[in-house]
């Protein structure tokens, strides 16, 4: 090329960068729409960065002007409104990227060897974006954001201990109060986000290393230009997969937009109505439960009859998912090539996690309860059973690469 | 606050005890569907919400609102009340209350005064600490259905109450008062909708022509595979 591209590509080779890990990238052309949901959630990411900076320059971080500070910057800034609700239904659809992008790896036993840690970063990057999801809730200091962390945190205060100190840490006070607000503020615009990124960024080296699964589970090597009777068989990244990736980001930004513009609220299921009044310690809401993404754990929380024992298996509902590459013993990656009992299970464990997150947001009655018990226990069954049901079922061949 | 307190607290709200008594739980509201883009009914709506309700509740969030000022309701001539104010439950500002307690739950309470032992009552909020604003236009409603009927048959919100005494306006003038009282009530909580349904079609069908040259552009690529 020109001199100076020269010049700057001996001392940093963006070009030749590029070029190993798109060109000369290469995967199974198995490979289909389910693999453009990290591409997605990439964008996602982007979306809440950019939206958020912007929110960031109106939004005043007190108890008193929170509320009143992001109503008038939706009412009085220019396109206020598209910037919150762009972050609001932003982060809705970052987590309808990543269930898709997870349920993916579940499909395609994506996390089993050589993938175990590039899965284990995933599940970090899923647990920060857990920890973001709710610090940002707490942000707009409405009536759910200040009794959802009171909640919350009245449930740390439990752990042997070290609870008391610990909830006091979190909250910076005895009650839930300014300055709370103030530490939620800087988890969830910087001290979060650093994180993320950079698990963000040892993700996509430790996928780049092992490279990329398929739905056949066939193994390729991501680095070898294949044979010429494979050609077709395995292709590089680019331009293939990211022309597909291409259209699927545009299709989802499409719905994305759709919603931002004529159901930004989602009937009350990405921006919650009881969250529209500013936050009243005195008035305690009729009925407390978190958002959508977050209502599954909130389920399994609650379905222990035990304070401290609900706290223990709300957390490891997401820890088991580090040890899941070691649970899954089949010979083979891929539900196409499982057996009867991976499939049921895997669809149980889809259903239970949908119930779980019907019966996060609903009150606790006690068919409600009986009912999240029983999809807790099928929650943990997938996982815990696992060993046993992906050695005695019988799988199918799958195909050989050549 | 003590671990104990703290517990109780949670346990509360696991419990998530609903409002018990109130008879509004057993009464099935319309539904009720505003367009906002019917401009002269928003503004007819500002009117009234001037003359009647403004002497008692703020709209803090439109400081800039055209239609409200134009209706002359200006934050800085709101009423102010402090918290013990009207036995402590002082007028609440009702800029979100459209979204907040939905337009169905509104229409009832904004219809469902009734006059009882001389003294008029709610329907949706029974012992509400607001006076009925217009027993003139409206006139007099009576309850025809007693509690425990209500609790038993769960009856349309119009089989529970009836116009007993007709006020200065005919009834069919106050529900288009009540109609446009509510299409503000909703422009207010949400300004933006005129907004963003101006864009929404020009960006989905930008969006949309993306996703086509993009789709294009891959069915091309994969033509290679053929
Ligand atoms: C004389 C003062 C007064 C006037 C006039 C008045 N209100 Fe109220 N309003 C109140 C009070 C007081 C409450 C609080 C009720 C309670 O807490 O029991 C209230 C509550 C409400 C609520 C419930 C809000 C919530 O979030 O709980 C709505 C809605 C409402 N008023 C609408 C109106 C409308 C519409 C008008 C005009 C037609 C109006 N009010 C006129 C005093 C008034
Ligand atoms: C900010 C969030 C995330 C981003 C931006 C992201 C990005 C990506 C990208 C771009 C890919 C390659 C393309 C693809 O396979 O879709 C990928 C692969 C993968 N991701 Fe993520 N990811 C995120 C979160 C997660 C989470 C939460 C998990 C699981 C807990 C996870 C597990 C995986 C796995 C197992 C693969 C390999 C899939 C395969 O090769 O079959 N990721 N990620």
């Amino acid at each position: 090329m020109s001199k100076l591209g020269d010049w700057l590509e001996q001392r940093l080779p963006i070009a030749g960068f590029l070029r190993k890990n798109l060109k000369e990238y290469y995967v199974h052309s198995s490979i289909n729409f389910w693999y453009a949901m990290g591409a997605i959630a990439f964008v996602m990411l982007a979306v809440q960065v950019i939206s958020g900076i912007f929110l960031l320059m109106y939004y005043v971080p007190t108890t008193e002007q929170a509320f009143s500070s992001i109503q008038y910057m939706m009412r009085e800034i220019p396109y206020g409104w598209l910037i919150r609700y762009l972050h609001v239904v932003g982060a809705s659809f970052f987590f309808i990227a990543i269930y898709l992008h997870m349920f993916r790896a579940l499909l395609y036993g994506s996390y089993k060897n050589p993938r175990e840690f590039l899965w284990m970063s995933g599940v970090v990057i899923y647990i920060l974006m857990i920890a973001i999801a709710y610090t940002g809730y707490v942000l707009p200091w409405g009536q759910m954001s200040y009794w959802a962390t009171r909640v919350i945190i009245s449930f740390l205060t439990v752990i042997p201990y070290v609870g008391d100190g610990l909830a006091q840490w979190l909250q910076g006070d005895f009650v839930v109060s300014s300055v709370t607000l103030s530490r939620f503020f800087a988890f969830h615009i910087v001290a979060f986000p650093l994180v993320i990124f950079l698990f963000i960024g040892i993700h996509i080296v430790a996928l780049h290393v092992v490279g990329s699964n398929n739905p056949e589970g066939v193994t390729v090597n991501a680095h070898k230009k294949p044979a010429k009777n494979l050609r077709k068989k395995v292709i590089p990244f680019y331009p293939y997969v990211i022309s597909k990736d291409l259209f699927v980001v545009f299709v989802a930004l499409a719905l994305f937009l759709g919603v931002v513009f004529y159901a930004p609220t989602f009937y009350g299921f990405f921006l919650e109505h009881i969250n529209q009044v500013p936050a009243n310690p005195m008035v305690t809401p009729s009925h407390i439960h978190p958002v959508w993404y977050l209502s599954p754990f909130y389920a399994i929380l609650r379905a222990v009859p035990d304070k401290l024992l609900g706290v223990i298996f709300m957390f490891l509902s997401l820890v088991i998912l580090f040890f899941l590459p070691w649970l899954d013993k089949s010979p083979v990656k891929s539900m196409r090539y499982k057996g009867r009992l991976s499939r049921g299970s895997l669809c149980v464990f889809i259903l239970s996690v949908i119930m779980l997150g019907y019966y996060g947001m609903v009150p606790a009655t006690d068919t409600h309860l009986f009912w999240t018990r029983i999809f807790t226990v099928l929650y943990f069954g997938h996982f815990v059973l696992m060993p046993i049901y992906t050695r005695i079922e019988t799988c199918k061949q799958p195909p050989e690469l050549n | 606050m003590q671990t104990t307190t703290r517990i109780k607290l949670a346990l509360l709200c696991l419990a998530s005890i609903v409002a018990a008594d109130g008879l509004e739980a057993y009464i099935r509201l319309p539904k009720v569907s505003i367009d906002t883009s019917n401009a002269e009914k928003v503004s007819e709506g500002a009117a009234f919400f001037k003359e009647r309700c403004f002497t008692c509740h703020s709209m803090k969030y439109l400081r800039f609102d055209d239609v409200s000022l134009n209706a002359g309701i200006n934050p800085k001539d709101a009423p102010q009340w402090s918290k013990d104010s009207w036995k402590g439950h002082p007028p609440p500002d009702l800029s979100l209350v459209a979204i907040t307690k939905g337009v169905d739950w509104l229409y009832g309470y904004l219809k469902g005064y009734y006059f009882e032992n001389g003294s008029y009552d709610n329907i949706m909020w029974q012992n509400t600490a607001m006076p009925n604003p217009y027993p003139d236009l409206q006139g007099k409603q009576k309850l025809i259905m007693t509690p425990e009927q209500i609790r038993a048959f769960h009856p349309r919100f119009y089989q529970v109450v009836k116009l007993d005494t007709s006020g200065s306006i005919s009834a069919h003038a106050f529900n288009d008062k009540i109609d446009a009282l509510l299409h503000y009530l909703v422009y207010a909580s949400d300004p933006s909708v005129e907004e963003r349904h101006s864009f929404g079609p020009m960006v989905l069908i930008f969006m949309m022509t993306l996703s086509l040259f993009a789709f294009l552009l891959y069915r091309d690529f994969y033509r290679d595979f053929d």
